[in-house]
């Protein structure tokens, strides 16, 4: 009997070895992905050197498969028709695209790289896109910006392209949508106008627990200030020009333009502990909202019911149409500072990245160059189609408005994320939008100053331990520090213990490391 | 079975396989799919030891040593994720049982046939809802501003509202009563059934030597109990190192605060997978969670053949 | 009568007490759909309660005027439902019935191999790149039917005990001795026999694929993905949604977050989502008490 088992168990291994083989199948699969690449490629040097025969051979378009985040639009496949219209004659080329929803969009897209489906570039952000080229999944795409990058070089600048390489390997291009901002006061001008509030006396973010003083007698069921735990609380925000994170806020650059280049931890600065007392004292106050660490509601849902007065935020030209819009009240703004700081982040918060999986990183690169200087392109992806989708208000400035019946609810296509688009500074202005918003955005952006660090990438290869246990300890202490919600006499010394035992020195010193490099490389 | 098998060993291989045949047939489509479901990922453990480089594929890409299971043991939240898991598990288990059986009885004893059947199917109810809507539930009674809680019922009792989700000592508390709320109805019917099927002579021999109805429920009733009660709990303690994800992520709203009390195995992994997108950390762990809970069910198991042989699964 | 006023006593606090118990299980469901029909800047101000300051039906216009994409989400759980639990079934209720065969040569090899696959799990990964690569079911209605919930061997097992102990071994004899194969003996023995504990992993089966939103978060994505959303996938979506745009990781949302639906929005739509369930579940009651008993009972 015993004997009979162990054959059988043997007979299944053997089908096991066959079938996992057969999983390898996964291998043998890829083998014939890299023929048909290879394929491809001849094709490709084929087309190069018979190019004016191009449009005699009717070639197969190749589709580039692109992935956004956001939410899915009913019409999207009329708008894929209306681009591909523009990408066929032109690359022979025509444009999938796939919209992963904002929750899981990280998860789906870790997953579809990790499989052998068709994907070809995707937006992203540094710090994800380094995991990726660690992964292997993503491209190397130095030469593709040499060989196809001219719109690129001209709209980003070389500068710009050459900040997102990491040890010469280029994880991706930035967008064209840069904005450099400051941190402000947005108070609704209806109550400051109430209760006299003179703006013109708030000099910096303590001179607020006044005017909430002022307002919370008045109105002793609203929370004066919106506050969460995550990088839309008044902290996160407040720091935008005290320091730069380069990269994941363990080890940053104080005072970031002042040339001092020591990486210190963030979270043991008096800055942090004095700007988290000052919240916990308005908490105390009863000024913040009380869910402030857990808040799922949105800020702007809080001020459509009336329930906030204020809130800290990143100033930069055409947010407050963006804050009148969404809310329906309108606002006073005061700006705590007037320069604003682009940080080592400035090119890589939002890029695009091409696919391992890509079947031709040739043509994806020619078609995203090709993107970044097509308005067409951009304000299809945008907006949707004219006279459907939108309609114009005043062609001259450039504004857009929906066409008559048409609002948010039914409209077939209004993606309306363009800082998340290869190039947003091409889209239409909204109705309601400063026409000169491009304008003053670039003016701000031109008068900002960089940090020491600006360009800098920070690469945590080989630290993952690391990483997971500090980011465990973040998750744990900084949105109730960061919101207000605890006393940070108690909390913030744990805070920085539990961030020591879980080596944050090391990572630290690992930073400051590849930080004197890169200052010793581009000096 | 001694006597057929010799007869069946008799008799020509062939004719023994014709025999058999359909029923193999049978077994087919279902072994077929465990094998695909179930045992061809289990191929995939090996990405817990390998430095996973998707450009060279599973098989391709180089081999890592234990590295991947570092990030499990070395730091202090290794130990927090463990403990949290492991004490949730077993806290739920008894729980659940304890609660159950009181159910169960107090169900047993009524007297009123619509009103046994009504509470009957009510108590099964929430174990039917996904986590999700759970998830929305919980949230409308804690929620700070809005939560049910604190506008309406700590004031009944003259008491302050508490900000339940940056508070981390209420929440083994308020995830016990969770999962109790939404297991213990499956529970409790077993119990019933069980009780029901107790011999009814022993209750009425009982009653003649003027047993209490207390004394029936501890000499009759949870002794009859005792072989479901180690079924249950041997099927429960085989999934002690899994969590129910839904249960530890959704329902206290991913909250840091009170990750000390809230963070599991699965919910940390799933958090450093989505920051580091490390495949072999996340397959490493996996590898951990059910090596673990094999080793327990096998003891476990062991224990109970031991004590009380008929009631060992396998 | 000392006897009979105790009784009586017992009987009032058990009640008592089974009645809290049930309050406390049909209240939260009262508050759901409660707060799904309350004025929505009401919810946000004055909170979550029983009896809201102003009532609303705009959470339920607002589904139905979403109707293309909740109907269609519920048409897809629905079929995925039906479909799953019929190939279920049978796979699992055959499988029994072999490994319920005393003689059959392997069956406890066979047995192990069934109940191992509880223990050991490849994780989530290398089962994606299987049913991706190898399968190519993404994107398709199998992606929500044959990951994980096809075949379950916990309850492949309970049936098996049921066949054994439930089900008189003399029947079995009798239909080989007039010489009846093993499908007839499986389809009019064991299956009709055997009733009410397929209906009862039937029903769990069912719900499982009911409830389920992971094969759809895993396996759809894109707007053919989003297409075959069931209805769970479009709650948990929502839920997602909401924590990650409020969570502030991106900034800019301001018009992405107005797209979300609103509280009431969410709670109508999780209401929707349980409603079938709560009007089915009375008439399947007695299946589920029987079938979890008779299962159970010995694993």
């Amino acid at each position: 009997m015993k004997r009979k088992v162990i054959a059988v168990m043997l007979a299944a291994l053997t089908v096991c070895g066959a079938v996992t083989g057969c999983a390898g199948g996964g291998t043998t699969e890829g083998e014939a992905g890299t023929k048909t690449e290879d394929t491809t490629m001849e094709d490709a040097q084929e087309e190069k050197q018979e190019d004016a025969k191009k449009e005699d051979t009717e070639e197969e378009p190749y589709t580039v498969t692109m992935v956004l985040t956001g939410t899915q639009q009913r019409d999207e496949e009329r708008i894929e028709e209306k681009i591909n219209a523009i990408l066929e004659p032109e690359l022979n080329m025509k444009l999938d695209l796939i919209v992963l929803p904002w929750g899981s969009s990280i998860q789906q897209l870790q997953l579809m790289l990790s499989g052998d489906e068709k994907i070809d570039c995707f937006y992203t952000d540094s710090q994800h896109a380094l995991q990726y080229m660690n992964n292997g999944q993503i491209a190397d795409m130095t030469e593709l910006i040499d060989k196809y990058g001219t719109n690129l070089k001209e709209i980003i600048g070389e500068y710009g392209l050459k900040s997102l390489s990491v040890g010469g390997f280029t994880i991706g291009i930035p967008v064209h949508f840069q904005e450099a901002s400051v941190p402000g006061v947005f108070m609704r001008k209806d109550l400051v106008e109430k209760y006299n509030i003179d703006v013109s006396k708030i000099k910096e973010p303590a001179d607020l627990g006044e005017v909430f003083a002022a307002v919370k007698a008045g109105e002793p069921n609203m929370d004066m200030l919106f506050s969460n735990g995550s990088t839309n609380g008044p902290l996160y925000r407040l720091g935008f020009t005290a320091y730069d994170p380069l990269g994941s806020s363990m080890g940053v650059l104080m005072d970031p333009t002042s040339g001092d280049t020591t990486v210190t931890n963030l979270y043991e600065s008096d800055w942090y502990m004095d700007t988290a007392k000052m919240l916990y004292d308005w908490y105390k106050a009863g000024y913040i909202n009380k869910d402030a660490a857990t808040e799922s509601e949105s800020w702007s849902s809080l001020f459509k019911a009336g329930q906030v007065f204020s809130m800290i935020t990143g100033d930069h030209p055409g947010i407050l149409t963006e804050f009148e819009v969404s809310t329906g009240y309108e606002f006073e703004v005061v700006d705590f500072t007037d320069v604003a700081i682009k940080k080592s982040n400035y090119y890589s918060d939002i890029i695009y990245a091409i696919a391992q999986n890509s079947e031709d990183p040739d043509k994806t690169m020619q078609c995203l160059d090709y993107m970044y200087g097509s308005a067409d392109i951009m304000n299809l992806l945008n907006w949707g189609e004219e006279g459907v989708d939108y309609v114009y208000i005043d062609e001259e400035k450039d504004i857009i408005d929906y066409p008559e019946g048409v609002t948010l609810d039914n409209v077939g296509y209004s993606f309306n994320l363009a800082w998340e688009l290869p190039n947003g500074r091409l889209t239409h202005l909204w109705k309601g939008s400063d026409p000169d918003v491009n304008k003053k955005t670039e003016e701000m952006n031109e008068k900002g100053i960089n940090s020491t660090a600006f360009g800098f990438i920070f690469d945590s290869t080989g630290m993952d331990t690391q990483i997971a246990a500090l980011d465990n300890v973040y998750n744990q202490y900084a949105p109730s520090i960061g919101s207000g919600t605890v006393d940070p006499e108690e909390y913030v010394p744990k805070f920085v213990e539990a961030l020591k035992t879980a080596g944050v020195d090391t990572v630290i010193e690992e930073k400051q490391k590849q930080l004197d490099a890169y200052l010793e490389q581009n000096k | 079975m001694s006597s057929t098998t010799i007869a069946v060993k008799k008799k020509s291989k062939m004719k023994q396989f014709k025999k058999y045949f359909p029923l193999y047939l049978m077994l087919l489509p279902g072994c077929v799919y465990l094998f695909i479901n179930n045992y061809i990922p289990m191929a995939g453990i090996v990405i817990a030891f390998k430095k996973m480089d998707f450009r060279k594929g599973i098989w391709g890409s180089p081999w890592n040593g234990l590295e991947n299971f570092r990030f499990l043991f070395q730091t202090k939240d290794a130990f927090i994720i463990t403990r949290n898991t492991i004490l949730y598990n077993l806290a739920f288990i008894i729980v659940n049982m304890v609660v159950g059986i009181l159910l169960a009885i107090l169900i047993c004893e009524i007297q009123s046939k619509l009103a046994k059947k009504i509470y009957q199917s009510v108590i099964l109810v929430p174990f039917l809802m996904s986590m999700v809507i759970l998830s929305y539930i919980v949230y409308a009674l804690f929620s700070s501003e809005n939560g049910m809680v604190n506008n309406s019922i700590l004031p009944l009792f003259g008491m302050e509202p508490k900000s339940w989700y940056n508070e981390p000592q209420y929440w083994p508390a308020i995830l016990i009563i969770t999962n109790c709320w939404k297991g213990v109805g499956y529970g409790c019917l077993i119990y019933i059934s069980t009780i029901i099927g107790i011999d009814k002579t022993y209750y009425e021999a009982a009653k003649l030597d003027g047993a209490t109805r207390w004394q029936q429920i501890k000499y009759i009733t949870l002794p009859g109990l005792k072989t479901t009660v180690i079924t249950l709990t041997l099927l429960s303690v085989g999934r002690i190192f899994y969590s129910d994800f839904g249960l530890f992520y959704q329902v206290p709203m991913n909250s840091g605060t009170i990750l000390n009390t809230t963070n599991v195995i699965d919910t940390y992994v799933y958090r450093a997978l989505l920051q580091l997108g490390n495949v072999g950390m996340a397959s490493a762990a996996g590898v951990y969670q059910s090596l673990v809970g094999f080793v327990i069910v096998l003891l476990s198991n062991l224990l109970v053949k031991k004590i009380d042989p008929d009631s060992a699964l396998f | 009568m000392v006897n009979s006023r105790n009784n009586r006593i017992f009987q009032v606090v058990s009640n008592v007490i089974l009645i809290l118990v049930t309050l406390m299980i049909v209240l939260p469901f009262l508050l759901v759909f409660i707060s799904s029909i309350t004025e929505e800047n009401v919810l946000i101000a004055n909170g979550y309660s029983f009896f809201p300051e102003k009532l609303s039906a705009h959470a339920y216009q607002y589904i139905l005027q979403q109707g293309g994409t909740i109907l269609r989400a519920y048409g897809i759980t629905i079929f995925v439902t039906i479909v799953g639990t019929a190939i279920n079934m049978v796979m699992s209720s055959l499988i029994a019935y072999a490994l319920s065969v005393k003689e059959l040569p392997l069956r406890r090899a066979i047995t192990f191999y069934v109940f191992f696959t509880m223990l050991f799990g490849g994780g989530l990964v290398p089962t994606y790149m299987m049913y991706v690569n190898t399968f190519h079911i993404k994107n398709t209605i199998f992606a929500l039917i044959v990951p994980g919930l096809l075949l379950s061997a916990n309850n492949v097992l309970l049936i098996r005990t049921y066949y054994v102990t439930s089900i008189p071994n003399v029947l079995y004899e009798a239909a080989m001795i007039d010489g009846a194969s093993h499908f007839t003996v499986y389809s009019k023995v064991v299956l009709p026999l055997g009733k009410p504990i397929m209906v009862t992993m039937g029903l769990f089966t069912a719900l499982g694929y009911w409830n389920d939103w992971t094969n759809g978060l895993y396996y759809l994505s894109g707007k053919e993905g989003q297409s075959l959303y069931s209805i769970q996938n479009l709650l948990n979506q929502m839920i997602t949604n909401i924590q990650y745009l409020s969570s502030g990781k991106v900034l800019n949302v301001g018009a992405e977050i107005s797209k979300v639906p609103a509280v009431s929005i969410r709670m109508a739509i999780a209401f929707v989502a349980m409603l079938p369930l709560l009007v089915i579940y009375p008439f399947l009651q007695k299946y589920f008490a029987e079938g979890i008993t008779v299962g159970a009972v010995k694993g």
